[in-house]
This record gives structure tokens, sequence and C-alpha cells, in this order.
């Protein structure tokens, strides 16, 4: 049957016109794929702090992601990919509704996205799809308790938990994340040796130590989160299992703890990385350095490193039983991050003032449907331009409420490949929601500028600016700032009215 | 006794707490800081159960040869004693103490380090232990010390009581009203 184009198709087809524009840069790439269908599935698997700045497949100097570089020959590789936030709550509403901080307004930990967008998310734009999700991470189960709607197979995130906390289960269901929040300090000592309660905390330690034989397999301790243990194997397993069984086509949202902190990997990667003699670039302390020396960051970029050997160990055992399985044939395999980590300028993991490479810069791997050649890409790119993306190339309407736009090599026109980037981090809002003190990001091309605002730490001003030129100086020791004051006068300008606008 | 067995859980959980404060509220906000610092003190209460059913059991292999007061003032420095050594024992990671090397060397110098271990362990809480014994029952004037100093903290662990009652009310209104 002769197949009609509508109005819409047109004017996408009309919008390729424009990408004669932007032949020169992408002429060098290998072709992907360019077949494309409305029943082709669509997989997302994000591991949470992952950086791409210790990623092998990104340059990193010790060979972090051996999987990942060898599997990558099949995807499209994005080198300056950003994730919207520096932790779970900003960078996972971003990538989930397509829409920046200061859209979703999820700020900070635990809060949810206003109620206005509930219902504009990746979930129901898949409407006619099968819809699966599941987080080992409580902060990002907020967002799938909101889409529960749009939703068709939701795996609650403690099912995969080796001991669930039944007490606090059973008797605070209503207030679980707080109630586990103080469980944890009260009983569980096996972090930092200290606990809220003085005698029992003993007896809960050997309670837990039923799952000694795992334990035999994790040197320092079951990979965890809220304190209670998980294995990623399980994780693995359960999203096999359930995309089998799944109806097609379907999407599925597995958002796995690892390699966020505490870094406690397997056998087998334990040590791979303690004496090898890796030093990073020296950078200065920042002002927002903590009170850590920096033999112990280096111990801690270790063990993170060791945990993302595991984390590329069970992506491959994915990747292969999806190939086995046929999926991979007709799948849109996503593999990416909601925000980084970092272990320089004596400042460890996210939870920080500062907006660097390491903090913000993600893996984003997509494999398309048998894509048989690696394609790179080097724009900037941002988390909420996956939504967008993943409903052009599986032929939905791109909703009008997102922000991102279409990637490359998918844009739909030049102005998709080249865009301004951003990234945020909300530290406070006053009565009215106004953001008072916050750090922000843009990225322009090779220009980065980072706004930090409402510290006290930074004097009577309570601003920093710092500018970067991410071609020269990758690893952003050189700022700028006063200098290239055009260039940091407009990106400043663009920031200021993207806060305002938010307000 | 009760109030003696709950005055250490509730005087660390509370130091812990406001230590804690300033993190949890910063990754989400005050009102969840005072919530989980609630359910700390809801645990404290109930450790200080256990520590209290455990002190009475203690008491029964006390004899009654001595008088009441001296019986009780010889659980209190018992208390005492266990609970500043757990607290010691976190402070030593809190702080990040370590055995000085020498100790090491030595404990580890022959064919059971952990026996020597154990051994130095049990003679740092055993004698306090029996050195605070040894005061109490050769003297009157420690007992009165002792007795005094259980009045002052009474006094102060009924407030912690208070705090407790506040915090089951914080613990019930979040979990009925969220």
């Amino acid at each position: 049957m002769r197949k009609t184009i509508d109005r819409r198709e047109f004017l996408k087809l009309a919008g390729l016109l424009s990408l004669g524009y932007a032949i020169p840069q992408w002429i060098a790439r290998p072709a992907v794929q360019q077949f494309s269908s409305r029943r082709q599935n669509v997989l997302i698997v994000l591991f949470d702090a992952f950086s791409a700045s210790n990623i092998s497949l990104y340059g990193y100097p010790r060979q972090t992601t051996p999987n990942i570089d060898r599997l990558a020959e099949r995807a499209i590789v994005y080198h300056n990919h950003i994730a919207s936030g520096n932790f779970t709550t900003p960078g996972t509403a971003s990538l989930l509704t397509g829409t920046l901080p200061w859209t979703h307004r999820a700020f900070f930990l635990y809060d949810p996205i206003i109620k206005s967008l509930k219902e504009k998310n990746i979930f129901g734009v898949f409407a006619d799809y099968h819809r699966l999700a599941y987080t080992h991470n409580p902060a990002a189960d907020v967002f799938l308790a909101q889409f529960l709607a749009e939703i068709d197979q939701l795996t609650l995130w403690e099912d995969l938990y080796l001991s669930k906390n039944n007490i606090v289960n059973k008797w605070f269901r209503n207030d679980f994340d707080i109630a586990s929040v103080s469980w944890e300090r009260a009983f569980h000592r096996e972090e930092d040796g200290e606990a809220y309660s003085l005698y029992l905390s003993h007896m809960y330690e050997n309670l837990k130590r039923d799952f000694e034989e795992i334990r035999q397999n994790f040197p320092d301790g079951l990979p965890g989160a809220s304190g209670s243990h998980f294995l990623l194997e399980d994780g693995i397993d359960q999203l096999q299992k359930s995309i089998s069984a799944a109806p097609q086509p379907f999407l599925g949202y597995y958002h796995f703890f690892p390699p966020h902190d505490p870094y406690h990997t397997r056998t087998g990667f334990w040590g791979s990385f303690q004496n090898d003699h890796y030093l990073p670039i020296e950078k200065p302390p920042h002002i927002f350095k903590r009170d850590w020396s920096a033999e112990f960051i280096l111990q801690k970029r270790a063990e993170y490193d060791e945990f993302i050997l595991y984390v590329d160990s069970e992506f491959a055992r994915l990747y292969n039983a999806l190939e086995q399985d046929g999926l991979l044939d007709n799948t849109w395999l996503v593999l990416t991050s909601d925000h980084g980590e970092m272990f320089e300028r004596l400042i460890d993991r996210h939870t920080t003032e500062v907006l660097y490479q390491p903090i913000v810069r993600i893996p984003l791997l997509i494999f398309p449907p048998g894509q048989e050649s690696r394609v790179d890409v080097f724009e900037n790119t941002s988390a909420i331009d996956l939504l967008p993306t993943l409903s052009h190339v599986t032929q939905h309407e791109i909703p009008a409420w997102t922000e991102g736009k279409v990637l490359p090599p998918f844009s739909i026109s030049l102005a998709d490949a080249k865009k301004d980037v951003f990234s945020s981090m909300v530290r406070e809002t006053d009565a009215r929601g106004h953001v008072t003190k916050a750090t922000a990001t843009i990225l322009r091309d090779n220009f980065k500028l980072i706004y930090y605002y409402g510290y006290q730490e930074l004097g009577e001003a309570g601003e920093l600016i710092e500018l970067y030129d991410l071609q020269a100086d990758p690893e952003e020791l050189n700022n700028l700032y006063p200098g290239e004051n055009r260039i940091a006068d407009e990106l400043l300008g663009i920031l200021k009215a993207k806060g305002e606008a938010g307000k | 006794m009760f109030l003696l067995s709950a005055f250490a859980p509730h005087v660390w959980t509370i130091i812990l707490v406001l230590r804690d404060f300033g993190w949890i509220s910063e990754r989400t906000n005050a009102w969840d800081a005072l919530g989980a610092g609630a359910y700390g003190l809801l645990f404290a209460f109930v450790e200080s159960f256990f520590v209290f059913v455990i002190a009475l059991i203690l008491g029964l292999f006390v004899s009654r040869h001595w008088e009441e007061r001296t019986r009780l003032a010889l659980l209190c420095v018992l208390l005492l004693v266990v609970a500043l050594w757990e607290v010691f024992g976190q402070l030593y990671f809190m702080w990040g103490l370590s055995v000085p090397a020498e100790a090491i060397r030595f404990l580890a110098s022959n064919e059971h380090p952990l026996r020597n271990i154990y051994s130095v362990a049990l003679i740092f809480i055993v004698t306090p232990v029996l050195f605070l014994v040894y005061l109490v029952l050769s003297s009157q004037k420690m007992v009165q010390v002792i007795e005094d100093w259980i009045d002052r903290i009474t006094l102060l662990v009924t407030m912690y009581l208070i705090l407790d009652l506040v915090a089951l009310v914080i613990v019930v209104f979040r979990n009925v009203n969220l």
C-alpha cells in the first residue's frame, strides 16, 4: 500500500534540508542505520553517578570499561553529554521529562517534579508501548511513583534488595525515606563506625550477617543504598526477565545504583587499581573543598574506578543476553547516567556546589537496532535531549513541552545540532520558590561558564564566575574570566535569564 | 533505674542528631531533618528500655548484703563505664584515631595476636570497673557523689523523655499526614 505523507512528516522532511548546512561537520561520520520504526523497542539503562571522566572509552587512563569500549564499536558515542544536575533528583527529572531543572523544579533530594509536568514525561510519550520501569534509587522512585499512571509494569525499588527493612517498611511506610535514613543512622555502624545506638547497633550488625556467603564476594561490603543491600546481578537478571516476557514494543527504564557510593565492588575487580601508581592531573583546592586529604580522595577514586569495572562487566552481560535473545535487532538500547562524580580539587563524590566536567559530563551511548559501526558525536548534548530523540527515532510526536532537541546524527535542523547546554545545582530557594543560592553552568561550543551565586563563602558579592575554553583547557584549570568579556557576558546573560524565567 | 538506663543512649543520639541536622536539611529540608531526629529519639527510647531490662537482670546478681543505695550506685557505675567505652569506641572512628604502630607491633609479636587484643581490651574495661566498684564499696562519700549525680541526671533525662514525646508526635504526624 502506498504510504501517504501528512503535513507533519512533510515539515520534518523539510527540516532535514537544513542538515545540508551541517554536512561538513558530519561528513566524516560513518552512517547510522537509517531504518526506524514505530514498533521498535526502547531500553534505557542508567547507572547512577557514572562520570564520563572516569570511563576509559572517553580517554580515562585507567581501563575502567573494557567491555563498554568494545561494545561501543556498534554504538553512537556522545563525547560531551551533559547531565542537567549534579545529583539524582534534578538529573533524573530532566532525563524523564526532557525539561531543565528551572522548569521541572525538582531541586532538592526527594523533590517530585511540579504537578503541571506530572503527565509530561517519557512514559506518557510512549503511550502505545508497554512501559516498564525500575530504580534502585529511592530518590528516582519518587518520579516513577508520580508517573505511575503511565507505567504498565513498575518493579518497586526495594523488591530487588536482598533484605527489606521490614520494621521501617511496615511501621513507617508513609515516611519510608526519612525513617530509613534515621534507622540506618541509628543502627548501622559498618560504614563509618558510628551510630546513634550505643548497644543495639552491635546486635543489628550481627543480625545482618545473613548474607555471609554473598558477602565474601564483596570485600568492602555488599553494594547498597539507604543502608539496604542489593546485587547488581539481580537487577540485570530482573531486567532481562521482564523485557523478555513483556509485550512488544516496550519502553524500559532501568536505573541502577552502582557506581554510586558506597563503592563496594566485587572480588575480581577489588584492588585492581590500588597499586597502579596512577596520579591524575593535580588541581588546586576549590573554595568549596571538603575537609579531606588528597590521599583520601585518591583512594576513593580508585575504589570508584573499581566499582565501574563491576558496572562494565554487568552491562556487557546484559548486552550479550539481549543479543542472544535477538532483542538488539529491534531495540534502541541507551546507556547513560543521571550525573557524574568527582575526585579532584579536594572535593569527592557529587554533593557539592561545583559543576566541573567530572560532575556533569556523563556517558551516552545509543545502540540503534542492527547498528554495526561506531559513530562519534562531539557536539555538546544534554540529558534533556534523550526524550525528543527517542520520540523522533521511534516516530512518535516530539512533545511541544520538551526543552530538549533531537540529538545528532538524528537532528532535524541545524539549530538542533548547535545549541547551548545547561546544568544547575540549587542550594536554596526563598518562600516564594525563587532560587536564591545556586550554581549554574552553560556550555556553548568550546566555552563553558560556571556561575555561583548566593553563597556567603564568596564574600559580599556572594557570586563567582568561571569561564573555560574546554577545547584548549579540558581540565578546567585556566579561568578566562574576567577576560573574554564578550562571550562571558553573553553566556552569563543567558544563564541569568534562564534563572529568571524559571521563577 | 530506667532514667539511668536512658541517659547515655539519649545523650549520644542527641549529639549525633544535631550533627546530622545540617547535612540532612541541606539535602532535603529542615522538616525532614527534624523527622530523622525524631525517629532517632524514638529508637533511643527503645534502646533505653533494653538497657533497663538488662540492668534489672544484672541487679538480681548483686548481693543483698549491701544496702540499696550502694547496689544502685554499683549498677550506675557499671552502666556509666560501659556507656563511656561504647562512646569512646565510636569516637575512635569519628576522630580517625589509630592505635600507635608500636602497640600494634607489640600485640602482633607472638603467635596469638587476637588473644592479646582481647586480653588488653578486657584489662582496659575491667580495671576501671573494679576500681570504681572498690571506691563505691569502700567509701560512703563515693556513694554520696554518685547519688548526687543520679539526682541531677534523672532531672535531665526527664527532659529527654519529654523530647521523646515530642518526637513521637512528629513521627505520628509525618506518617499520618504524608
